[in-house]
């Protein structure tokens, strides 16, 4: 199936801050889009949605250029940022009549049995909404005009557990339908856990990584063992080295590798999507 | 676009309507001795409620939603060119609903009605404002384009007591500021046109600007 989002030699210069990034995205699946705070995740939805000006690269969304064809591609998407940019003064209903009439796929009867899962008063001002609200709002005026690509910039940091699990529910139900693709941004790795395909993992405006979650979880371990095996190992293996008194502990993207090299005098654990997110931001390579 | 406009008058609502109100009775009972009141109607009023609304854009940071939506940036630059045209007509309604009530009554502070020169000064004024002051608007956004609001805020409450000063030093010169003596049916004809092209020119910078804008 062809890529609904690709995104090539993405290069966007601050002072201070360079991002240059490649992915793409499948149709039918959702993308976890990980990495530090500052690490570029948010520049680069702003880029895809042409909100920033890219420097160079190429982003393309169902095939086409993202600025070229601007209009064509953002009644497609489906946004939702990490906060509330609607007009906090509108009731929900009113903010929905001017949404709406932007799409020219807006279906209400969608839009209603969202307000009801989501059990959202429409008379209410969006100022009256929880932060949770709020952010199932967007999620609402994002899913009801039938968008292929649904693009999320940190949704699901400020929500309580239930609300993160009521979201993550509906994103897959909606990913039952093998057209749409998800790009969902965040620092809550466990929100991943679950329910991405890829990761994309982002540190300093570079991609560290980027292919299915399966792969990350079945071929990086977190190896533990004592110190004196760190003058054993081929360079570059242990990544992110943490030391201590009983001895040191680090990840390894190639746990057979690790465990070829150091036999049963390691004890390698199953990483969570945190700790390959950890080890490779903060610490030594040995 | 309509929807774009509809948005502000949604945000504004009461506030439209209030301000509206007020400004004009204001404008009519303490500014008529001395100045037209219904260039504050017609240019005073729109230019406030023009911040306003900016004001709520940049406190609700939605020009990050507006520009997310399947909406070209030259519908969102001509919906703000429009919006101040459709203050500026509800405004001079009021002020008009204003002055035949208090004309009717024979009230003894009754406004002045809006003369077909009034109605060209009215537009050239707005115009040239909004002119200078939306490209800068789309090209630095609402905090910095704030400079040049407080210039013409100034200017707004110097110009007019310069204006009494002057009146009041010669009397051999009308009670009013009469515009009418100034706008004759061909200056008038012409100024509206340069007015239309300044517009049209500012339009066209603002949509510039605003597409070369980050978010």
């Amino acid at each position: 199936m062809s890529a609904i989002l690709e995104v090539d030699n993405l290069r966007k210069e601050y002072r201070d801050f360079n991002l240059n990034v490649s992915f793409s995205l499948e149709r039918g699946y959702l993308m976890g889009f990980i990495g530090p705070n500052g690490a570029g995740k948010s520049t680069t939805i702003k880029l895809i949605m042409n909100l920033l000006k890219k420097d160079s690269g190429a982003i393309k969304v169902f095939g086409l250029d993202n600025v070229k064809n601007e209009i064509e591609i953002k009644q497609r998407i489906g946004f939702v940022y990490d906060q509330n940019y609607y007009y906090d003064e509108l009731t929900v209903e009113e903010m929905k009549g001017i949404i709406s009439r932007f799409y020219a796929d807006w279906d209400d009867e969608l839009y209603r049995s969202y307000l009801k899962i989501f059990d959202l008063d429409p008379r209410k001002k969006i100022k009256e909404l929880s932060k949770g609200m709020q952010m199932k709002f967007s999620l609402i005026m994002a899913l009801s005009h039938h968008a292929e690509l649904i693009i999320m910039d940190e949704p699901t940091s400020g929500l309580d557990p239930i609300v993160r699990r009521e979201l993550l529910q509906i994103l897959s139900e909606i990913l039952q339908n093998e057209n749409k693709g998800i790009l969902l941004s965040t620092h809550i790795t466990s929100d991943l856990d679950k329910i991405a395909d890829y990761i994309t993992f982002i540190n300093q405006g570079r991609i560290v990584e980027s292919t299915t979650r399966d792969f990350l979880l079945e071929n990086y371990g977190v190896v533990r063992g004592k110190k004196e095996l760190l003058m054993q190992t081929d360079k570059g293996l242990l990544i992110g080295v943490k030391e201590n008194e009983f001895g040191f502990e680090a990840l390894v993207k190639d746990k057979a590798r690790a465990r070829e090299i150091f036999g049963d005098k390691i004890i390698i654990d199953k990483p969570t999507l945190e700790d390959i997110m950890y080890y490779q931001i903060d610490g030594k390579v040995v | 676009m309509a929807q774009l406009i509809i948005k502000d008058m949604l945000l504004q609502r009461k506030r439209l309507i209030y301000f509206t109100l007020f400004y004009n009775v204001f404008a009519i009972l303490i500014l008529q001795d001395f100045f037209l009141p219904y260039l504050v109607a017609g240019i005073v009023v729109p230019y406030i409620m023009l911040q306003t609304a900016l004001a709520y854009e940049e406190m609700n940071k939605s020009e990050i939603v507006i520009n997310s939506l399947p909406v070209r940036k030259e519908k969102i630059v001509l919906a703000r060119y429009l919006t101040i045209f459709i203050y500026l007509l509800i405004s001079i309604l009021c002020y008009s609903i204003l002055t035949f009530l208090m004309n009717l009554f024979n009230l003894p502070l009754a406004g002045e009605p809006v003369s077909l020169a009034g109605i060209v000064v009215i537009f050239v004024g707005i115009g040239i404002i909004v002119s200078i002051y939306l490209p800068i608007f789309f090209r630095y956004g609402y905090i910095k384009g704030r400079v040049f609001h407080t210039v013409f805020t100034v200017a707004a409450l110097i110009l007019p007591t310069v204006a009494v000063k002057i009146i009041g030093e010669n009397p051999e010169l009308p009670g009013r500021f009469v515009v009418e003596d100034l706008v004759g049916v061909r200056t008038g004809i012409i100024l509206l046109l340069l007015t239309l092209l300044i517009l049209t020119i500012s339009f066209n910078l603002s949509v510039w600007f605003y597409k070369k804008r980050e978010f």
